[in-house]
């Protein structure tokens, strides 16, 4: 079905062949880019003096913006993964933002999964501060817990995502700029369907609200640029109450679904693309059938026309 | 603008596999079947009826099917569910109900999916279930936002100009690529025969042998050009090679004689050998010569013995002598390739004779370029000396070149991901600019890479 998986299936896929070759003796020789959404690469190459030791390198638009939200991006990755066996840092590869050491011989297979989890998890880390805000801000009394801190990650040239902490909740806001005409119109189409679900459906009234709008909302006006693609732009919110991130499971699939709200989106837009285009064709189709319908049959030529008929008007066959 | 960085896409969708992977890279990322699983009309009546009964629509839908007099196809399940002309109907997510690939097998053996190939012949039939095994392997296999990167696809030699113009719709309208290459999948392998020792000048003159599962083709290519009116196909191809050695193994009556016990011991024992008398001499004085192929179970709890025997050799021996296997098509191989080339202008046919390049999984055998090259050297100098006897003159000789090399097993994705991660490649591309200011009939013409 349509669901993306957070993982990068492909990153999951090389190691796992690189981590049964190793074990048959035979380790492979692997210099691989593999890529992601919203600019990222990663490359999975061999360390240069041992095959069996394993570089995982990403580069990723976000990683600027993001390591300036707060100091510790590098410790919070490498948290992420103390626990997992053969995953080290390294000296991060040229042109790339960030480098993992990966032994293939003290490797489990289930610390797989979360090495391809990496992109999320750079991610994550704007979302982290703000969970960790949050629980700071409750403990202070009443009209002192307010604060002005904005996240902002740059994660693509003309869209980025703002997280703003407060004492109860967490908005998350997405701005969305489309390049083309009609997938705006579809967007348009769909991000004010992701209102009205909640208002329609008792059924998912647990999930976070979400708020669409034209014009930057109050909690970022002070951080977005009034740039000159302004009236292009969409915003829309979603605010996250504490039922959403009470526990490190629950933040880890918020985050997991918030960061991958564009890619789910804009791939929601194509296959709906797809399915118009499947209508399309297939009304083109059935006109055509009525056009063929339409046509009188070939007649053989003029004069043996009349010879050919029967007195009462029917064609002769032969 | 930033999609500069990114790598370009290079998909090489063929009959049976496709290979998706980025440029720069030197194999394919996901190679998988060109097959599609989408929910079978029945589960998706169950599932309107559950909703809210919409089955009087449905059968009229069917009814409507039943009429039809048109002779275009409406056999294929997608459009006949589809066929409900009330919107109503359309409230669910069938369309969105389908797998790719090799989960499109697994799911394929449940009774709610049914599977099919948008692919024949090379050339795409079914545009609905091709634009969702794209959107499937874009967003989900690749994790690409196609609107970042640009993408060259493969095609097959003579593949009408509208069905280009069908793939750059899709591309450019449903996707919104950044770019678009389409390239002749002869082409590309050529260019994957750059890494061969053996090549000297990169020139795009050459003639492509491939053959993959189905059929066997010999293109003759000119400076990036297809010589389309002598191309030849041979209708014998790894699929023919593999069913020959099972009955081989079934006629010995061996404890197992699955199609897959077949595809391996092809994969694994077969060579193609210089003579086969002398072969056969060789394996009664030699019982070394004879292989032993284990079959285990997927629980390993149970162990076959399969002798391996004459096929090692007689298998590939198909392309050379056919009436061993079959009896429709008799003409051997090289004797195709000097047709083929011999249909060609004159100018170019020694370009043609020096360079000639394997493709494709059923050119893997260890061998198969050599035993070739003497074949064709042969005839090539049968002829030679005929025309010497006949005119009097010295002939300047031809040389016959076949160049086997390591990536011929996905020489057409290989040789694109060499093209596209050139910095020049993007300047060949049609842009999404390009396509909206001339419409779709921009890539009916390419410009051809020159490499240097």
């Amino acid at each position: 079905m349509l669901h993306l998986r957070p993982h990068n299936l492909l990153v999951q896929k090389t190691l796992s062949e690189a981590l049964e070759a190793n074990t048959n003796g035979t380790p492979l020789t692997l210099d691989r880019i593999v890529s992601d959404f919203d600019y990222t690469t990663l490359h999975i190459s061999n360390a240069p003096e041992n095959k069996g030791v394993l570089w995982l390198s990403i580069r990723t638009k976000a990683w600027q913006s993001i390591s300036q939200c707060g100091s510790g991006l590098v410790e919070f990755i490498l948290t992420k993964y103390s626990g997992l066996g053969g995953v080290s840092a390294a000296r991060t590869e040229p042109g790339y933002d960030f480098t993992l050491q990966v032994d293939l011989s003290a490797l489990q297979p289930d610390a797989i999964v979360q090495l391809s989890l990496l992109k999320v998890i750079i991610m994550s880390f704007p979302f982290q501060l703000a969970f960790d805000k949050v629980a700071q801000l409750m403990q202070l009394p009443e009209g002192s817990n307010s604060t002005d801190e904005v996240h902002k990650i740059q994660y693509r040239d003309d869209e980025n995502i703002f997280i703003k902490p407060s004492n109860d909740r967490i908005t998350v806001i997405f701005e969305t700029f489309f390049q083309d005409e009609t997938d705006k119109v579809f967007g348009k189409v769909f991000l004010q369907e992701f209102v009205d679900a909640r208002k329609r459906n008792r059924s998912i009234q647990s999930a976070p609200q979400v708020l669409f709008s034209h014009e930057a909302p109050l909690e970022i006006s002070r951080v977005v640029n009034q740039g000159r693609s302004e009236r292009s732009k969409r915003f829309i919110t979603f605010v996250l109450f504490p039922r959403h991130f009470q526990t490190p499971e629950l933040q880890f699939s918020s985050v997991c679904h918030l960061a991958l709200f564009r890619n789910y989106f804009h791939y929601h837009i194509k296959c709906s693309k797809a399915f118009m285009h499947t209508r399309m064709r297939y009304r083109v189709d059935s006109f055509i059938k009525v056009l063929n319908r339409a046509k009188v049959d070939e007649e053989d030529d003029a004069q043996g026309d009349a010879s050919r008929r029967t007195i009462s008007g029917r064609k002769m066959v032969y | 603008m930033s999609y500069l960085n990114n790598p370009a896409i290079v998909m090489d969708n063929g009959t049976g596999l496709t290979k998706l992977g980025f440029a720069g890279n030197d194999s394919p990322s996901w190679i998988f079947p060109t097959a599609i699983a989408t929910a079978q009309p029945s589960t998706t009546k169950k599932a309107s009826t559950g909703l809210g009964g919409s089955q009087s629509t449905s059968t009229g839908g069917n009814a409507f099917f039943g009429n039809s007099t048109s002779a275009t196809s409406f056999n294929d399940l997608a459009a006949s569910s589809l066929l409900s002309n009330n919107l109503a109907g359309k409230r669910g997510t069938e369309d969105l109900d389908f797998y790719i690939g090799n989960e499109a097998l697994a799911a394929s053996q449940g009774p709610s999916y049914s599977l099919s190939y948008p692919i024949r012949h090379g050339q795409v039939e079914n545009w609905d279930h091709m634009e969702r095994f794209w959107e499937n392997s874009i967003f989900k296999y690749l994790r690409t936002e196609p609107e970042d990167h640009f993408f060259l696809m493969t095609e097959p030699p003579l593949n009408p100009p509208e069905n280009r113009e069908q793939v750059a719709e899709i591309f450019f309208e449903s996707f919104n690529c950044a770019g678009l290459y389409i390239a002749v999948q002869a082409v590309l392998a050529l260019a994957a025969s750059w890494t061969s020792p053996k090549v000297t000048d990169r020139s795009l003159t050459g003639t492509v042998i491939d053959s993959g599962d189905g059929v066997t083709h010999v293109i003759p290519v000119a400076e990036g050009y297809v010589i389309g009116s002598a191309i030849k196909n041979i209708p014998i191809a790894g699929r023919d090679i593999t069913l020959f050695i099972q009955s081989m193994l079934r006629e010995r009556g061996e404890a197992d004689t699955s199609l897959r016990t077949a595809e391996r011991i092809k994969q694994e024992y077969c060579y193609v050998c210089k003579d086969i008398v002398q072969e056969f001499n060789k394996f009664d004085r030699d019982p070394q010569k004879f292989a032993q192929f284990i079959v285990e179970n997927n629980e390993k709890t149970s162990r076959k013995v399969v002798d391996v025997g004459y096929e090692r050799f007689l298998a590939p021996e198909i392309f050379f002598n056919m009436e061993i296997a079959t009896s429709d098509f008799l003409t051997p191989l090289p004797t195709v390739v000097d047709q083929t080339i011999q249909a060609c202008p004159i100018d170019v046919r020694k370009g043609l004779y020096n360079n000639i390049v394997l493709s494709g999984g059923s050119t893997m055998f260890k061998d198969f370029g050599r035993r070739l090259q003497r074949d064709l050297k042969s005839i090539v100098n049968s002829r030679i000396a005929q025309s010497e006897l006949l005119s009097g003159t010295k002939s300047t000789g031809v040389d016959v070149e076949v160049i086997s090399h390591r990536r011929q097993r996905n020489a057409v994705w290989f040789g694109g991901s060499l093209l596209a991660q050139t910095p020049e490649f993007k300047s060949y591309c049609h842009t999404k600019k390009d396509y909206e200011e001339y419409g779709p009939s921009i890539v009916r013409n390419f410009s051809l890479f020159n490499m240097v």
